[in-house]
């Protein structure tokens, strides 16, 4: 029988790549990857790495591991990781197979994507680790395999006992331990990424007075132990040291794979079906009430629409109600108002010393938001693309529905983004380390507002259009974006939207700057909101030239390519 | 009023729907027939503004669907055969939404569905939370919403019990008596029967047969009226050529 499950795992990986070889589109876009991945990573590949980020990409990937094992522990996940979909379902649940097969055929699955992550990984993070891209691959491909393993675990151990099963007891005692060892792992591993800092006078965390440096000592070591000898092949110097390290990785994940096969999965209580139920149950318990007219959020919200009397703002509208419920906004508002907080700490004499660290984590904060924030919040056509065939029977233009689309992603991301700016803004007003003057930091926080609505645009919509002419490697629907099982598509997709955001602004940027230095003939202050005003209003002119070509390709595009049928 | 004028859809090297004519008047309820595959949803779609067809032309309420398409989907409705909802929308809001995209002030009509089609006690549930019955009545009401001049429905009773299937009848029935159009797409016989005063039967993407039930019934085989299964799979078995 399980013939049958490597039959319809290699078919359907093998009918797929076919299929997308023969679709042009694809086939272009494959070659543009495979070109963009050797021009910008695999030309460099034989280079020494730089001395510069020693140690920190070797922390970053550590980080990384235990921060997803904390999060796959700590929160709930949207969908359990065996899930299988509705023909998977409908096959396999009915099939005479046994349960740790159907386990198997899943997580063997995922090795194609799994590994995908790990080439992408291994070609984009260099410094610090082996120069050979095979080694950097491999460990890569060993860490998301680990944290797969972990998803599965976590799971699996974390679902209610089945009714009448004995021995569950003991179950919450091992969660309450794993969680408890992660929370002290990630803490640990935080403060040895802040030794390193520290060291290198980086955030002016040396100020602090902190010592970090005790993370490295026995015992809190041990913490972190199990994540860096995952971690360790990517730096080992010598093939001798690389094997070595390998193989106790690799005793490391046969530990989690046997400890994971040892879990029974209820397939009927993390099939579609009861996947959907449980959803709706959490929902339920974290929403007591479901009115459109319910929270302050939502009253905004309606406030908000209703001033635009024109139908498409149904769309918008829409799309910011789901805001709250499918992808709660906020983790965003907290850091949107936790940042300046910190940076408003540093007027007291006491956390002055801080200054540059607040400043560091803003800068950080904002240019994540600026540059990352299209691939978090996405309730705009790649949330409705499934159901395109509802969209297309919409008395709209299709330009009309896709303005409308963009519009809510770009109004929550830049309500975040101004959010940050107008605390930040008045928090470093009178700080006196701050060298510039209050006024003229008004009218640098004025003119970053003034660019901010045409780069948001121009940004979300460049993710659209990706979605538009690959809907296949987009992801789709009100699914949240993969987290840790597809690191490296997030990682790649991320770097083609900045490159592609990064050239599309380079009109706005040369006409911003000629027309700053005419104007700045008037004042200083007058030539930066000028060119800032201009730059912006070009960048909005992109998006609107975009949106155009984008409503074009919405009517091209096939029904069947995004609904998932 | 719906006119269709010769239709054509491909999709790869497959000829989806071809050469498809009809009008549908004001009032009149047709239904459109044919075997799996035989280009019934692809008409549909095309109808609704979903596909654009390769060649060809539609009218709805007089207005040219490929030309105006915001003007003529305005008097339109469209059920699918599976209705998609937003699984973040509670009915109400979905009712409040249709309302907004078709410039409906004020939520009287949408109370008014609401109660009509008994969804009170679930006015503010998820979609993922009614029944397959519920459902089609949130997407019915969804559609009448904005009063369509010109109905298509795609196997509209599918998952209804006896009670929503009555329902679902009396409705499609009171929209025809208001001056709809309505195109009804179905695999149940019984239904076109009680419900159709014309029917279209395609097959292979070609009109093979249109005209009234009785005049369906004596088209196939030796001209005598029949049942209207026999004459269905008489028709259909038959190589698509020019219609009856």
């Amino acid at each position: 029988m399980i013939e049958a499950l490597w039959f319809y795992g290699l078919r359907s990986a093998r009918n797929r790549i076919i299929k997308r070889t023969r679709d042009v589109r694809y086939l272009a876009g494959m070659v543009l990857i495979f070109a963009y991945l050797y021009f910008v990573f695999g030309r460099s590949m034989r280079r020494e790495p730089s001395t510069g980020s020693q140690g920190f990409v070797v922390l970053g990937l550590l980080l990384f591991l235990v921060i997803s094992s904390l999060f796959n522990w700590w929160t709930e996940q949207t969908d359990h990781p065996l899930a299988l979909n509705k023909p998977q379902a409908q096959f396999l649940i009915t099939a005479p197979l046994a349960s740790r097969q159907v386990m198997l055929f899943k997580l063997l699955t995922t090795l194609p994507t799994l590994l995908w992550s790990a080439i992408v990984m291994g070609l984009v993070l260099r410094g610090g680790l082996s120069p050979h891209p095979a080694q950097r691959i491999l460990t890569a491909f060993i860490i998301v395999v680990a944290i797969q393993l972990q998803r599965v675990g976590a799971a699996l151990a974390r679902a209610p006992r089945r009714a009448g099963a004995g021995g569950g007891s003991a179950r919450p005692i091992i969660v309450a331990i794993v969680r408890i060892w992660l929370a002290v792992a990630a803490a640990v591993a935080l403060a040895q990424v802040a030794s390193v800092a520290a060291e290198n006078g980086m955030l002016g965390l040396e100020k602090l007075g902190i010592p970090f440096a005790v993370a490295y000592q026995f015992p809190w070591s041990l913490a972190v132990w199990p994540f860096r000898v995952l971690v360790a092949p990517a730096y080992a110097p010598t093939l001798l040291a690389f094997a070595s390290s390998v193989a106790v990785a690799l005793v490391i994940l046969a530990i989690e794979a046997t400890l994971v096969f040892q879990g029974d999965p209820e397939w009927d209580r993390i099939g579609i079906a009861r996947t959907r139920e449980e959803k709706l149950s959490a929902r339920r318990a974290k929403k007591g009430n479901r009115s459109s007219e319910g929270s302050l959020w939502e009253r905004y919200i309606n406030s908000f629409v209703s001033y635009f009397k024109r139908p498409a703002a149904a769309i918008t509208w829409k799309n910011l109600i789901a805001s709250r419920r499918i992808q709660p906004l906020g983790p965003g508002v907290v850091m949107a108002i936790g940042v300046p907080i910190i940076l408003a700490a540093t007027l007291l004499p006491a956390f002055r010393q801080m200054t540059s660290f607040a400043l560091g984590l803003a800068g950080a904060w904002a240019g994540l938001l600026l540059f990352a924030g299209p691939n978090f919040v996405r309730n705009d056509l790649r949330f409705d693309l499934p159901r395109l065939r509802l969209l297309r029977t919409y008395p709209l233009t299709s330009r009309e529905i896709c303005v409308a689309e963009i519009a809510a992603s770009v109004t929550m991301l830049l309500f975040l983004q101004l959010v940050l700016l107008t605390l930040s803004t008045a928090a470093l007003l009178f700080n006196p380390v701050i060298p510039v003057p209050p006024g003229r930091m008004l009218v640098f926080a004025l003119a970053v507002a003034c660019v901010l609505p045409g780069l948001n645009a121009m940004n979300i919509s460049g993710q659209n259009i990706f979605a538009l002419v690959f809907p296949k490697w987009a992801t789709l629907g009100t699914k949240p974006p993969t987290r840790s099982a597809n690191p490296g598509q997030y990682y790649f997709s991320l770097l083609i939207s900045v490159v592609v955001f990064v050239i599309s602004m380079i009109v706005p940027a040369i006409v911003a700057i000629g027309v700053s230095a005419v104007a700045s003939l008037l004042g200083t202050s007058v030539g930066i909101i000028s060119g800032a005003i201009v730059g912006g209003a070009i960048a909005l002119g992109e998006a609107a030239l975009v949106l155009r070509w984008m409503a074009t390709l919405f009517d091209r595009v096939d029904l069947a390519s995004v609904t998932g049928d | 009023m719906i006119d269709a004028s010769h239709l054509a859809k491909r999709f790869g090297s497959i000829k989806a729907v071809d050469d498809l004519s009809f009008r549908i008047e004001p009032g009149e309820i047709v239904g459109l027939l044919g075997r799996n595959g035989a280009g019934k949803t692809t008409t549909l779609h095309m109808l609704a503004g979903i596909t654009r067809p390769d060649s060809g032309r539609v009218s709805v309420c007089g207005i040219d669907l490929l030309e105006q398409p915001k003007t003529a989907k305005a008097c339109l409705g469209f059920i699918a055969d599976e209705p998609e909802f937003f699984e973040y929308l509670t009915v109400e809001e979905h009712l409040k939404f249709s309302g907004m995209l078709y410039g409906i002030q004020g939520t009287a009509t949408a109370d008014a569905l609401i109660s009509r089609f008994g969804l009170e006690e679930k006015r503010r549930a998820y979609p993922e939370e009614l029944s397959r019955g519920m459902r089609q009545k949130l997407a019915l009401a969804c559609v009448l919403h904005h009063d369509p001049k010109a109905i298509l429905l795609d196997e509209p009773l599918t998952g209804l019990d006896p009670a929503g299937m009555r329902d679902m009848k009396d409705t499609i029935l009171a929209r025809a008596r208001d001056g709809a159009a309505i195109l009804l797409s179905s695999h149940l016989l019984f239904l076109v029967e009680e419900l159709c005063s014309r029917l279209l039967i395609l097959n292979d993407g070609r009109l093979v047969a249109s005209g009234t039930m009785q005049e369906i019934r004596g088209a196939a085989g030796d001209g005598s009226s029949r049942e209207l299964e026999a004459a269905f799979l008489d028709i259909t078995s038959r190589p698509a050529a020019s219609p009856t």
